[in-house]
């Protein structure tokens, strides 16, 4: 019964290695601009974007520039967001009579769809108008998932190329949402709908139940919205209670599906970076350490669930066999709901299939260990970025160690590229615990009571919003001090990492291809990927043990006294 | 300077955007759901009786009286939009535990199972869940509730039990999730049926 759910997850894991190959070449040939199936329909709709943006299509950028065009295009999209929706309330399709954002809850929704996060400060049926979903909501949604993208292939073009060049932004952009976000979105949206998720512009129904009075059940854009949420790793949910909600997730085969559609990208680029580089053996090494890596933890915290809760399992009478049920849905079943939201925090996605609250202390500090390190695989794009800066970091580490020439690929890794790497990964603890302790010595609002699970409620909220998640625990912060704070880690922890990465790969695009001697340290072994894995785990650990001991861990030790 | 050009592109940008993601996507898509199932809720499942929307096994209801089969517990407030929140008690919290423990006394032996004491309560019927809307719930938390309801609608014991394994679903691809039954459903037949007794 428990042995044959497991393999449930083995299933998950067997379709996503079929299908990634597919997928991977497909986004190796957009990126590469070599004829795909869909050129027929977008090729006369992309020629129309880029005569009007003006830039001339065949102009390769260099990173400075790349930079710039990245910049500006998301401070425009962002501004205009944040417009929409602080004036929604006098905006059409306002059905249930959303009223303004504030302008600091607009600000921390904007800054965290922006950003990929979609951390809710708010209540998606009542305070988000259908006009916002579609021109705030959805826009920030492929606009971020297409902005982690292209930053991804800058930077393999930048290990790639030896002409200064990173690619041209806007074509890249257009091409991420044209070729691969929303095909496959349209083509999640119908799945979803056949499965049973509403998909219309009826924004309710008003039930009359047998029970009396009448409910309102939520209807509207929700599998539009929730296949860009999963595929695009956003996370922010449609509805209320996030994917467990039966509207967003109505069976046992939608969380099946959507399992998948949150692992499709960041596991599929992966194997679009070996295609793109012409290696496949560099992106079996990455495979074996992403891949590992999830693995361990999605089945940790699985088994720590299905042994449920040793405090309640001293109360008489009540049957423990099911695993720890408190917070999950029952058509998930406790093994598979787990697995879901384990996947959902590694892919940076923070969809909520099941209450992280409730989750066992133990099940708490694999989900925070997961954010902390962000890239396995990590969200689209960024997930892939992050685990080649731990790579860099690596390669310089391992060649200080052994007396050779750090290379990659080769291309000499110098000062100038450890450096931004440096930067780029110790921003994620910075704003992790600069908040913590503000809000631990101040106090704001009241919100801090100082138990060792406040605590980790307290560190989640800011993790999460420093790992452009959005999975959240239950922590009263829709107040000044945390849609402001949140709002500026959100911004930060992206775009500082991403302007590093693309000085990185400006860099690399400077640089000559050299031969491959025998002076250099392998990377495409597994000796490597063992490597990857030790420094990925002792950098979390170096980073983040203190923080995990105050809150979860102290939590964990609490719950063991009742073993 | 060089880079004023890219004012005008990422403005352009956002307007073509705008079309192709904010407006074409959605309408499109929110239009052939609606058409394909000819039906301005698309493809959601909403029960009718005598014409009238009464339900949806997506969405459950609050059904507390004694002859229908209880929905876990919630915080939600059903009727109303705003909260519906799950549980937000830690693990080791004191009030997770007696919450729980008050539960169990009420189900063992007490209404809910009409003093049936032969079982164990499972923790599927005595814990929130994440959604706070869950209309399922497992074959056992369906199974200690059939002598109550039985006695109090007058419908056999072995109907009840057939109607809770015909309207068992089953794990996808037998393996994904564990078996359960919607309430909802289930308690559109209890009604039909005492509608029809009447």
């Amino acid at each position: 019964m428990i042995y044959s759910q497991y393999i449930s997850i083995l299933l998950t894991f067997l379709v996503l290695a079929i299908l990634i190959p597919i997928i991977g070449r497909y986004i190796a040939d957009v990126y590469q601009e070599k004829t795909t199936i869909l050129d027929v329909l977008f090729y006369p709709v992309e020629a129309w974007i880029y005569k009007l943006i003006g830039t001339d299509s065949k102009k390769s950028m260099d990173w400075k520039e790349y930079t710039v065009a990245l910049v500006l295009t998301n401070i425009t999209f962002g501004i205009f967001a944040f417009l929409i929706l602080t004036q929604q309330g006098g905006l059409p399709l306002n059905y249930f009579n959303s009223p303004d954002m504030s302008f600091r809850l607009a600000f921390h929704t904007s800054a965290s769809y922006l950003t990929n996060t979609d951390f809710q400060h708010f209540n998606p049926v009542t305070q988000i108008s259908m006009f916002s979903e579609m021109f705030a909501i959805m826009l920030l949604m492929f606009v971020s998932s297409a902005t982690g993208l292209v930053v991804a292939v800058s930077l393999i073009r930048g290990i790639k190329n030896s002409n200064g060049k990173i690619g041209n932004f806007y074509i890249d952009f257009v091409r991420s949402i044209t070729r691969i976000l929303l095909p496959f979105s349209i083509l999640t949206t119908f799945l979803l709908v056949f499965m049973g998720v509403p998909d219309t512009l009826t924004p309710y129904i008003i039930l009359h139940p047998v029970t009396g009075g009448s409910s309102i059940m939520p209807l509207g854009l929700n599998a539009a919205h929730t296949s860009i949420e999963l595929l695009g790793t956003n996370g922010g949910s449609y509805i209320n209670g996030g994917n467990s909600n039966p509207l967003s997730d109505p069976s046992n085969a939608t969380i099946f599906l959507e399992t998948l559609m949150m692992l499709l990208f960041p596991f599929s680029l992966i194997f679009a970076y070996g295609e793109m580089i012409k290696k496949k053996s560099e992106s079996f090494v990455l495979f074996i350490v992403t891949f590992g890596l999830l693995l361990f933890a999605v089945l940790s915290v699985v088994n720590i669930e299905m042994q449920g809760n040793v405090m309640l399992s001293t109360i008489p009478h009540l049957s423990m066999s099911s695993g720890n049920f408190v917070g999950k849905d029952t058509r998930f079943g406790v093994v598979y709901g787990s697995f879901a939201q384990t996947v959902s925090v590694y892919t940076n996605t923070g969809a909520q299939f099941v209450n992280i609250d409730t989750m066992l202390p133990g099940s708490q500090i694999f989900l925070l260990f997961g954010m902390f390190i962000q890239a396995v695989p990590g969200g689209i794009g960024t997930g892939f970025t992050y685990l080649l800066l731990y790579l860099l970091l690596s390669v310089f580490l391992g060649g200080l160690m052994v007396g050779r020439t750090p290379e990659y690929i080769g291309k000499k890794i110098g000062v100038k590229e450890i450096k931004y790497t440096s930067l780029a990964l110790i921003v994620h603890p910075i704003l992790i615990i600069t908040p913590f302790v503000i809000a631990l010595l101040f106090n704001p609002f009241g919100s801090v009571t100082y138990s060792p699970h406040n605590l980790t409620e307290l560190l989640y909220e800011f993790t999460s919003e420093a790992a452009n998640n959005g999975s959240s625990m239950t922590l009263n912060d829709n107040n000044a001090f945390y849609n402001i704070a949140g709002g500026i880690i959100m911004l930060l922890s992206r775009f500082i990492p991403i302007v590093a990465t693309l000085a990185i790969a400006g860099s690399l695009s400077n640089k000559k291809s050299l031969p491959e001697r025998g002076g250099s340290m392998r990377t495409d072994s597994i000796t490597f990927a063992l490597y990857l894995i030790g420094v990925i785990i002792i950098l979390g650990a170096l980073m983040f043990l203190p923080v995990i001991v105050i809150g979860p861990l102290r939590d964990y030790l609490r719950l063991s006294h009742y073993g | 300077m060089k880079y004023i050009k890219h004012v005008r592109g990422s403005i352009t940008l956002l307007f073509s955007m705008l079309i192709i993601v904010s407006v074409i996507y959605p309408f499109a898509t929110a239009y052939i759901s609606t058409y394909v199932y000819h039906s301005p809720y698309s493809n959601v499942p909403v029960i009718y009786h005598n014409g009238t929307a009464i339900g949806s096994p997506d969405m459950v209801e609050n059904f507390t009286q004694p002859w229908f089969f209880h929905p876990r517990p919630s915080m939600t407030d059903y009727f109303s939009l705003s909260s519906n929140s799950s549980s937000n008690y830690g693990p080791v919290s004191p009030v997770l535990y007696n919450f729980t423990l008050q539960l169990v006394k009420k189900y063992y032996g007490g209404y809910i199972s009409f003093n049936n004491t032969t079982t164990t309560i499972p923790i599927n019927m005595v814990s929130y869940s994440s959604s706070g809307v869950d209309p399922d719930i497992t074959i056992l938390s369906a199974l200690i509730q059939i002598p109550r309801i039985s006695h109090y609608s007058g419908i056999p014991q072995k109907d009840l039990l057939s109607m809770v394994t015909n309207n068992t679903v089953a794990p996808f691809l037998t393996v994904v999730g564990i078996p359960y039954v919607n309430i909802v459903t289930l308690n559109t037949y209890i009604y039909d049926i005492m509608q029809n007794a009447q």
